[in-house]
């Protein structure tokens, strides 16, 4: 599996003037393999990229969305900026604690799903929107709308 | 006045992210005509159209071309910044995934004037649907020689590389963005020296915003003059606008300069404010607010300074009565204290105890605090070493002393 990876980041280098600028690409590329940058891969990471691990958890650590610890198989970020806390965001966080009964930053017991509070997605058009695994998706204005969507989700991977 | 529709005039229409679309529309023979100018010469154009950076900064782009050492024999870098963090804005997202070929033409007609052979377009963490566009439209643009080696036959060369982020507002400003592309934390540099001549790997770079750059093809295809005829002296062309918050029809919109007042783009476009309308954020979250008696003001860039704001990234959001005031004031500087990179005194500890000060209102308790944060903006003020700082400066000073009563 590591063997893969580290092929992996040999290439990344190799498609950069400097090699450094492939430091954040195998960041990326070590969460959606793996899930999260663990202590061993930014190990690996460093070994390729002839920089100390320590390093690597520095940088990771400095960006917001880079994950450090694993999330559900469906990840909200909800974005509670202006634009969407103005048509209701805190409300739909709200609703996302009642809903999937646990605390942000957690994920619920069966490994579907956890959340977390963002900063602005760039979906203000869409507010009150959330990114789901990486998809845009609003307005979720209500509770239904909300319901609706993560029994969708539940019937996705049961069908699955 | 209806939409002037330049940028976005093909976007989102059925099949605009690609490139036989793309050719069918003209494109590309802008940067057929540019292969066959001097460098000077595009420059040149780029500056006669007047031309400003539209991430918010609104810096000449033709004079900071012109900035490049001509006669450097180091490799030159142009960068497209599409990290577009500002909350409210989504207008490079809207250019990136439905006409992406508009901004990879731009990026070659820029490398044409500064003679570079590689570029990268940095996009968010938070647009992954962008990165795969772009990348497939690179992909598309190289196969076809519009990108590449020996692009359509003239002997130039240039590569576009999209290089995706980690989600850290500060990396829209250009020094922060060039240390992330690095590999490092992204926090800003000292300036000068300017990326112009120090940039990314220290080589000459030149970083534009996604939607400047997407202007590029139109200036180099119908001349600067016409360009100039749109808009006013010192605000040329058109601009996109992102209205959101408390309105009915949040969107897109693309004008020339001062065809309208940013009260009728709310009232005439946007659908009207819904609920009571309790200010407007013209030009993203970093830019000040502006009470509803304020509104009267011509959309560019001198009018809306002129009303003590800024016209940032034309990223509106309209403040409502849907929440508290003070809430609207203690969740900007909240954003600005989060993204804050932590590399100034000033700006680490001083937006932080702006957000703290605000929640203090916000939970009722007044007293004596707005005094406090006026203490802690003097604290501030020219001491922070980059705009974030300085922005959340002036965002909390418009909040305290526009609206110190209804707080």
């Amino acid at each position: 599996m590591m063997n893969g990876f580290r092929e992996r980041i040999r290439e990344l280098k190799a498609e950069f003037p400097m090699g450094d600028s492939a430091l954040i690409p195998s960041i990326h590329e070590a969460v959606s393999r793996f899930g999260a940058l663990s202590r061993d891969v930014a190990v690996v990471i460093a070994d390729e990229l002839g920089t100390k691990p320590e390093h690597v958890e520095a940088v990771a650590s400095f960006y917001h969305l880079i994950k450090r610890e694993s999330v559900g198989r469906f990840h909200f970020l909800v974005c509670t900026n202006l634009s969407c806390m103005i048509c209701g965001a805190y409300d739909l966080f709200g609703w996302m604690k009642e809903l999937l009964g646990v605390e942000p930053g957690q994920t619920t017991p069966d490994g579907l799903f956890s959340y977390e509070e963002a900063e602005c997605i760039g979906s203000c058009d869409l507010a009150p929107a959330v990114l789901l695994n990486g998809e845009r998706i609003g307005p979720l204005d209500t509770r239904d709308k909300l319901k609706n969507l993560l029994d969708g989700l539940r019937r996705e991977v049961g069908n699955a | 006045m209806p939409e002037t529709r330049i940028i976005l005039e093909h976007a989102g229409a059925d099949g605009s992210e690609s490139l036989s679309f793309y050719l069918k529309h003209g494109g590309y023979e802008a940067a057929r005509k540019a292969l066959s100018m001097k460098p000077q010469e595009i420059i040149d154009a780029v500056k006669a159209s007047g031309l400003r950076g539209r991430g918010g900064a609104a810096f000449p782009t033709g004079l900071k071309w012109d900035f490049v050492p001509k006669d450097d024999p180091r490799p030159r870098f142009v960068i497209a910044n599409c990290d577009e963090g500002e909350p409210g804005t989504f207008k490079d997202r809207e250019i990136v995934e439905k006409y992406p070929h508009l901004l990879l033409e731009g990026m070659l007609i820029a490398a044409r004037a500064i003679e570079a052979h590689q570029g990268f377009i940095y996009v968010r963490a938070e647009y992954p649907k962008a990165q795969g566009i772009l990348r497939a439209a690179i992909a598309e643009a190289e196969k076809e020689g519009f990108l590449g080696e020996n692009i359509m036959g003239t002997g130039f060369s240039f590569r576009v590389k999209v290089y995706g982020g980690g989600g850290a507002y500060i990396c829209g400003e250009e020094t922060a963005l060039i240390e992330s592309l690095e590999g490092k934390r992204g926090h800003p540099r000292l300036r000068p020296p300017y990326p112009v001549s120090y940039g990314v790997y220290g080589m000459p770079t030149v970083v534009n915003n996604v939607e400047t750059l997407s202007n590029v093809p139109f200036i180099i295809k119908n001349g600067p003059e016409w360009y100039r005829a749109m808009g006013t002296k010192d605000s040329t062309g058109t601009k996109i606008f992102t209205v959101s918050g408390g309105v009915r029809r949040p969107g897109v919109y693309e004008f020339r300069f001062g065809d309208l007042t940013l009260r009728e783009l709310i009232d005439e476009y946007a659908g009207g404010v819904k609920g009571k309308l309790v200010g407007v954020i013209p030009g993203g979250l970093s830019t000040p607010i502006l009470r509803p008696e304020e509104l009267d003001v011509r959309l560019t860039y001198e009018d809306i300074q002129r009303a003590g704001s800024l016209l940032g990234s034309g990223a509106v959001i309209v403040v409502n009565d849907a929440v508290p005031l003070a809430s609207v004031a203690r969740r900007s500087l909240e954003f600005l204290a989060h993204e804050s990179c932590g590399k100034c005194t000033p700006c680490r500890e001083g937006s932080t105890w702006l957000a703290r000060l605000f929640r203090e209102i916000e939970l009722g308790h007044k007293n004596g605090n707005p005094d406090r944060i006026r203490h802690v903006i003097e604290g501030m003020r020219g001491k922070c070493f980059c705009p974030l700082g300085e922005g959340a400066v002036a965002v909390a000073g418009a909040f305290i002393n526009k609206y110190e009563e209804e707080l």
